[in-house]
């Protein structure tokens, strides 16, 4: 993750003789010190501990990870999660993009409360949002009741419970995570580029796709690897929206630890979670990997 | 030749509060090289916006070749712009950058190639082709933003402070390099700049704007030495100004009073704008500190005044000189280095002469 947030800001950083060099070796480690040694205590080594406990029981076994690939249904729910996440992650692009190149595009004042919005999406707490999507979808629900009363349905439409209310209730809770990394990319890049670009003959479309839209990529790259790893270990949501059909690696690893009691299985599924963030980002990162010239956005 | 003529009428650009440009109206040749000159704030960059199309003006016409474009968008304008900050593509190499204005226009591959083979060798920047801008210098930028600009062809080249981020040296060699290019192609360049020297030194004309309007157009040595108000007077190199007050004899001829004693003829009227002053009004006298001088010329009238100091500029000396006139203005004198006159001690009464053809007379703002 520290990796994934460091990469929009790539340009400031990657220029000699910046701010950072004012700074003595001794100073700049006391500075990240702090963070290191909380990263260190709070994250790395309960990772390790994770892995030793899907390891050894207490004697090196590979009984939670042969569990995993033997059973189907295991499988049936790593498959189920990444093609959740891969989904919110599509829909949260596809909807934030036209977000941010307008919040990007708009007088100060309108920009200032566009920004508002989706920050207050942002404040309001996850578990306000996903009752507020159960209120609107259940059987008796808002939604249900409106197309009733037009009569455009006879019977109530299950709407919740299922694959698809879990990812129309996570793209909501996660679309913020993709907005903002894309509008502070896209606030950056000068408008004398789209001018340049425009004045050489390009139409306002051929400017977006050439221009636009290439030198937004750190950013579209922070916010998609953003919402694929929070959607990939997102817990509250599937738990309340989604149904028995809908079972994921989060709620998947609740189960074992705190019903079953099953920690070595519990430890496995997170240890393969963590692995496979891991892989993703660095394949998104190659898929995105951007000319050398790109480093220099001035 | 790729240039063509250029031509606006009454151009005005009217923001809610704020007028940038008012009633701007002039033609160029094609061919020409046209110099913007004006301080910040002038409407400058505004007038250039609107012909590249980015601003539509409130009122007036843009044309180029005798074509109407002032509704044309941006695109559809084939205008080489040139920013001030060059606004090269940063995800492109060079030869992307210079490229893409004849991708936008659907060039074949293999004319693209010759095309930018060619414009990069007038820049001099061949074998850069696989660079990205910022593996470049501030002058290889500003070449490959003039190549970029100038690969289409464009009847009209607009300029908008290119050489405003280069140190000092470099901004002289760029603007012998742009002069070359640009009579080398024959284009019709407008140029905006705040840098005097820049616009006298490349300019077939200069447009002195200030307040959004246009204030004087000239070649630039009709508007050093005919500058016809104080402020381009002042704004085109240095000008003093001494206080005086219109008297007519009784051939009506006007005679400048600067002080108690002391009156100068004044010059012929159609230069000096002495024409129609009215008896008594207050004016100002300008006159360039290099037509000053100690030694009489003759039929010159002396004008007294004390030496205030003296600095050594190299090529020249100044000496600044308090007059004994009306407000006891304190003028510039400058000299060759190698004049004999002086040296002067702090305070020494100097007489100082000019041509009668040196002056310049301004109506004095009504009080």
């Amino acid at each position: 993750m520290a990796d994934v947030a460091s990469r929009p800001s790539d340009h400031s950083l990657g220029r000699p003789g910046g701010p950072a060099s004012r700074y003595s070796r001794a100073l700049s480690f006391s500075l990240i010190g702090p963070l290191l040694l909380l990263l260190l205590v709070g994250f790395l080594y309960p990772i390790a501990a994770l892995i030793k406990l899907s390891l050894f029981t207490p004697a090196l076994d590979f009984t939670a990870y042969r569990k995993i690939i033997e059973q189907p249904i295991y499988l049936s729910v790593m498959a189920r999660t990444f093609r959740i996440a891969l989904s919110v992650t599509i829909a949260s692009f596809v909807l934030g993009y036209p977000v941010a190149l307008a919040m990007a595009s708009l007088k100060r004042r309108l920009a200032a409360v566009a920004t508002a919005a989706v920050f207050i999406a942002l404040w309001s707490p996850v578990l306000v949002r996903s009752y507020a999507w159960i209120v609107l979808l259940q059987r008796n629900g808002v939604v249900n009741n409106v197309l009733q009363q037009l009569g455009l349905i006879e019977a109530p439409l299950k709407l919740i419970y299922n694959e698809g209310a879990v990812i129309l209730a996570m793209t909501h809770v996660l679309l913020p995570f993709m907005i903002l990394p894309i509008f502070a990319a896209l606030r950056s890049i000068p408008q004398e580029y789209v001018c340049a670009a425009r004045s050489l003959g390009a139409g306002a479309t051929m400017a977006f796709l050439r221009i636009t839209l290439p030198l937004s990529l750190p950013g579209i790259f922070a916010g998609c690897v953003m919402c694929f790893i929070l959607a990939l270990g997102f817990y509250i949501t599937p738990a309340l929206v989604g149904g028995p059909g809908t079972l994921i690696v989060a709620t998947l690893i609740g189960q074992q630890a705190t019903v079953l009691l099953d920690w070595p299985f519990a430890a496995a599924l997170s240890t393969i979670l963590v692995i496979a963030t891991l892989t993703m980002v660095l394949v998104f990162r190659k898929a995105f990997s951007m000319s050398k010239g790109f480093a220099s956005v001035d | 030749m790729i240039g063509k003529t250029l031509s606006l009428q009454s151009l005005s650009k009217r923001f809610e509060r704020t007028v940038a440009v008012e009633g701007v109206s002039f033609d160029i040749a094609a061919g020409e090289f046209v110099s913007v000159l004006g301080p910040s704030g002038s409407g400058k960059t505004t007038l250039l916006t609107m012909i590249a199309g980015f601003e539509a003006p409130s009122s007036g016409r843009i044309s180029i070749g005798g074509q109407d474009i002032t509704g044309a968008a941006p695109n559809r304008r084939n205008i080489g712009m040139v920013f001030q900050k060059y606004a090269l593509f940063p995800h492109m190499t060079v030869h992307q950058n210079v490229a893409f204005p004849l991708r936008m226009r659907r060039v074949d591959r293999l004319a693209i190639r010759d095309r930018v083979r060619m414009i990069l060798e007038l820049v001099q920047l061949v074998g850069f082709d696989h660079r990205y801008p910022n593996q470049l210098s501030g002058g290889q930028q500003q070449r490959v933003a003039v190549a970029r600009a100038l690969v289409c062809e464009p009847p009209v080249l607009l300029m908008d402070e290119p050489l405003g981020a280069l140190d000092k040296n470099l901004r002289e060699a760029m603007q012998l390099e742009i002069k070359r290019i640009q009579s080398k192609l024959g284009a019709t360049v407008i140029y905006v700049t705040h840098d005097q020297d820049e616009a006298m030194t490349l300019s077939d004309r200069v447009a002195i704007m200030s307040g959004g309007t246009l204030v004087q157009l000239g070649a630039p040595a009709d508007i050093y030495q005919r500058p016809c108000s104080p402020f381009v007077a002042q704004f085109v190199g240095k000008m003093n100004f001494i206080n005086g007050e219109c008297q007519r004899d009784e051939a009506g001829t006007c005679h400048i009073r600067i002080s108690d004693r002391i009156t100068i003829p004044a010059p012929s009227p159609s230069l000096s704008g002495a024409g129609h002053l009215q008896r008594g009004r207050a004016v100002k006298l300008a006159v360039r500190p290099e037509s000053l001088s100690f030694a009489p010329p003759d039929s010159a009238t002396a004008i007294p005044g004390h030496i205030d100091a003296e600095i050594f500029v190299g090529a020249f000396r100044v000496y600044l000189v308090r007059l004994a006139t009306i407000g006891q203005p304190i003028v510039q004198v400058q000299l060759p280095a190698s004049t004999s006159a002086g040296p002067f001690r702090r305070g020494e009464r100097v007489d100082l002469f000019a041509f009668k053809e040196a002056f310049h007379v301004f109506a004095a703002p009504e009080a």
